[in-house]
């Protein structure tokens, strides 16, 4: 061994353990930041020379210490597990909001809601039943019916504008699927070529895998690692980004509730080159499982209620004699289009008069009012208005209840996976200040090493051969 | 072993606060609404009940309404047959004076029959009594009067005076589908409130109209025929005892009536009862809850306070 090893061998702890409070130092700075995974200097043992040479004296030591790269102390399967439960709670979140939304449009139990509103209609009935003598009492149920028909068809125009605001919040997360997509191809790109020109790509890999969890959580993507640090990403079986280069997506179907429910196809999401996309899990499923789903469904139900108040009104009035003695009029009658359904429901009669409250028939005079007494009653028939409009508050009820308790379920065990991944990859301040004493403990122990060597040197080379000087 | 950091700290900790503050701000939204349920979801089988508990008292409360509407109309029909019933003794006891034709001259009895056409001229104003605007003889017609008479004599603000009708006529419309007038008092209940005028009062020559005119006829003849007249008041008593009938009917459908409005008055107070306890929360126990959610609360702040403050640097020199 030379005279100089011991200096070189000093001298490359005192570089590594530089590096190695580079490191650290980046670990503490970055302890807030999100998606930061710390990092950790590899540190490895230079060998001795292989082939010992002619005239070496002694066997020799090791050379001194190397830093073999910085390593990014990130789980794969942690990620994979942080990845696919946002997606799932993502999805089930969504659907918990679509309902509360819908719950809040149902505002039942209350002294203003629709069943109240019928309940304001069948008591008009009852009191024209008591006297159909009194103007009063008829415009009263024309303006009780005129409000039931008013808060139907608004009930049902909510329900239309909450359904074109989902699609608009589909269509935004789109855009940013297809802009997430490009982004993390951009990185793919440029780790990849960090990772070939040995530069260290490891701050890239955290911000990319921030941006492959955002896919999760919006389409359900799935993602899997390839060679040279880049990752593909899938939506079901097909590749939304592989490599460098990234597919994009586009919202189908129907763009109105009116059009879907015309028989337009459902909204769901395509490849731009073609070809329907799987989306699993993420807001986008809880989009077009409200689009798809939950809103006509809700439409469709103020259509039925629609036409069951039309029907069974309709029916007793057709049998009635208005204060005029004329029969056979019904109270509701559609608007421009051919069936009952919320919004072309209409009042078939603006007179008072009009009012069918008599038989007509047999002993009955025009004062009779047994006609409104039965119509009254239609509010506690089974099948009618308000039993089909209480099953449906039932319904919603239980539905939002069970969707809060899952989406609070998924909520804590994304909660739960996000807590073990951060104490894999996250930054313990403890742990890096104990780091922080080793690394300088070694350093001046290097710095120690190189003086007792130039000591030793010194000694050599000044003070020997002086003797009788 | 799981390696803890403080950023892992952080995020359980501001999770379990936020947990915290949730439930804090549910039962806070009870105790500001005073309302258990605010949302189907909050419970739907709740929500089942508050919905009919409701709808249970809307119609209970229009059930009140009817019956005391029906009071009115029955009072009405027992004050007016009240006075035909006073008015008929008093005819009969003015027949029988006029009868007793050794006592009673002409002229007298000429008195006494104009008294008797003034009886007929009263029960022709009670038969056409109004309740409300409706008369209450008149079953479900919208006639204006519901007994008429073509012509009376001496006074013609009489109601039902009408030159173009038939003598003694009714327009009641009878018993018989939607000719009866009937107030719904319980969900299975309905009472008749109108009384058959037509019945009571007769028409035509059977009606008391014509009974009475026929009586002042006999006593003003110059020569009285007893037979007749007592025949005459064979059919006054006759017609008494249908009075009677009446009242007796109205009677009973009163007492009906009241009972269903005090079932209903009761059922009130019983359902307002009901959905209060499905709905309106327990105060002390709302209260308490958010005390002691609020005490938890409290503890996980001061907690966190501790636990995210120290440090390894906190040793080091």
């Amino acid at each position: 061994m030379s005279s100089f090893g011991s200096i070189s061998t000093a001298l490359s702890a005192l570089q590594s353990h530089r590096k190695a409070l580079d490191v650290t130092g980046n670990n503490i700075a970055n302890a807030n930041t999100p998606g930061y995974t710390r990092q950790r200097a590899e540190l490895q043992s230079l060998v001795a020379p292989g082939v010992q040479s002619l005239f070496s004296t002694s066997k020799l030591t090791g050379n001194g210490v190397q830093v073999l790269g910085t390593s990014r102390l990130a789980d794969a399967f942690l990620d994979a597990r942080v990845r696919s439960q946002t997606s799932a709670s993502a999805d089930l979140s969504g659907k918990a909001e679509t309902l509360a939304a819908v719950e809040k449009l149902i505002a039942e139990p209350s002294d203003e809601g629709l069943a109240a509103q019928f309940k304001d209609m069948w008591d008009a009935w009852s009191v024209l039943a008591d006297h159909p003598e009194l103007e009063a009492a008829r415009t009263g149920v024309l303006e009780a019916s005129k409000a039931v028909v008013q808060r139907i068809a608004s009930s049902y125009k909510s329900v239309e504008t909450l359904w074109g605001q989902v699609h608009s919040q589909a269509n935004g997360l789109v855009t940013e699927v297809n802009k997430a997509a490009e982004s993390v191809a951009d990185f793919n790109a440029q780790i990849r070529s960090a990772v070939t020109n040995g530069g260290s790509p490891n701050e890239l890999m955290d911000q990319r895998d921030q941006l492959v969890v955002r896919l999760s959580e919006l389409t359900g993507a799935t993602a899997e690692a390839g060679a040279d640090g880049v990752v593909n990403v899938f939506l079901g079986s097909n590749a939304l980004v592989r490599g460098t280069s990234a597919a994009s997506v586009t919202l189908t179907g129907a763009s109105t509730l009116d059009a879907l429910r015309a028989g337009g196809g459902a909204t769901s999401l395509s490849w731009t080159t073609g070809g329907a996309a799987t989306v699993r899990g993420g807001s986008l499923t809880a989009s077009f499982d409200a689009l798809k789903t939950t809103l006509p469904d809700e439409a469709k139900q103020y259509d039925t209620i629609a036409a069951a108040l039309a029907a069974s009104v309709n029916t007793l009035h057709l049998t009635g004699q208005g204060l005029d003695g004329v029969t056979g009029r019904p109270l509701f009658a559609k608007g421009a289009d051919a069936a009952y359904t919320a919004s072309n429901l209409v009042l078939a009669i603006d007179q008072p008069d009009q009012l069918a409250a008599a038989t007509g028939t047999g002993a009955g005079g025009r004062l009779d009012g047994s006609v409104a007494q039965r119509i009254a009653g239609t509010g506690s028939v089974k099948g009618g208005p308000d039993a089909l409009w209480n099953e449906h508050v039932v319904r919603r009820g239980v539905e939002a209840g069970a969707a809060n308790l899952r989406a609070d379920v998924a909520q804590q065990s994304l909660g739960a996976v996000v807590s073990d991944q951060m104490a894999s990859a996250g930054v313990s301040i403890d742990e890096e200040t104990a780091n922080l004493l080793m690394i300088q403990r070694a350093y001046e122990g290097a710095a120690r090493v190189l003086t007792a060597v130039d000591q030793a040197l010194d000694t050599l080379i000044n003070r020997t051969g002086l003797v009788g000087r | 072993m799981t390696r803890v950091t403080h950023r892992t700290i952080q995020e359980s900790t501001l999770a379990n606060l936020q947990r915290n503050l949730t439930s804090m701000s549910s039962l806070q939204e009870q105790l500001s609404t005073g309302r258990r349920i605010n949302r189907p979801s909050d419970d739907p089988t709740g929500t089942v009940s508050a919905l009919q508990v409701r709808a249970e008292l809307r119609t209970t409360a229009q059930h009140a309404r009817s019956a005391d509407d029906g009071l009115g109309w029955l009072n009405s029909t027992d004050a007016a047959l009240q006075t035909t019933s006073t008015r008929l003794i008093k005819a009969k006891a003015l027949t029988l004076q006029a009868a007793n034709t050794g006592s009673m001259s002409g002229t007298a009895r000429e008195a006494i029959a104009i008294e008797i056409t003034g009886i007929r001229d009263d029960l022709l104003a009670q038969a056409n009594t109004r309740y409300n605007g409706r008369s209450i003889f008149a079953g479900t017609s919208d006639e204006r009067y519901a007994a008429y008479a073509q012509d009376v004599p001496d006074d013609s603000a009489t109601p039902g005076v009408d030159e173009s009708r038939t003598a003694y006529t009714f327009s009641d419309t009878g018993a018989g589908v939607g000719g009866t007038v009937e107030r719904q008092v319980a969900s299975n209940t309905t009472v008749r409130v109108d009384s058959d005028g037509r019945a009571i009062f007769g028409e035509g020559a059977q009606s008391v109209f014509q009974l009475l005119t026929d009586i002042a006829e006999a006593i003003k003849a110059p020569v009285v025929d007893d037979s007749a007249l007592a025949a005459l008041m064979v059919k006054l008593d006759e017609r008494m005892v249908k009075v009677s009938a009446a009242q007796a009917s109205v009677g009973a459908r009163t007492v009906l009536i009241e009972n269903a409005k005090q079932a209903a008055v009761d059922r009130e107070l019983n359902l307002k009862g009901t959905l209060s306890d499905v709905e309106s929360i327990d105060l002390p126990k709302t209260i308490v809850n958010l005390q002691t959610q609020e005490v938890a609360y409290k503890a996980a702040l001061g907690a966190t306070a501790k636990v995210l403050q120290p440090s390894l640097l906190d040793f080091l020199r």
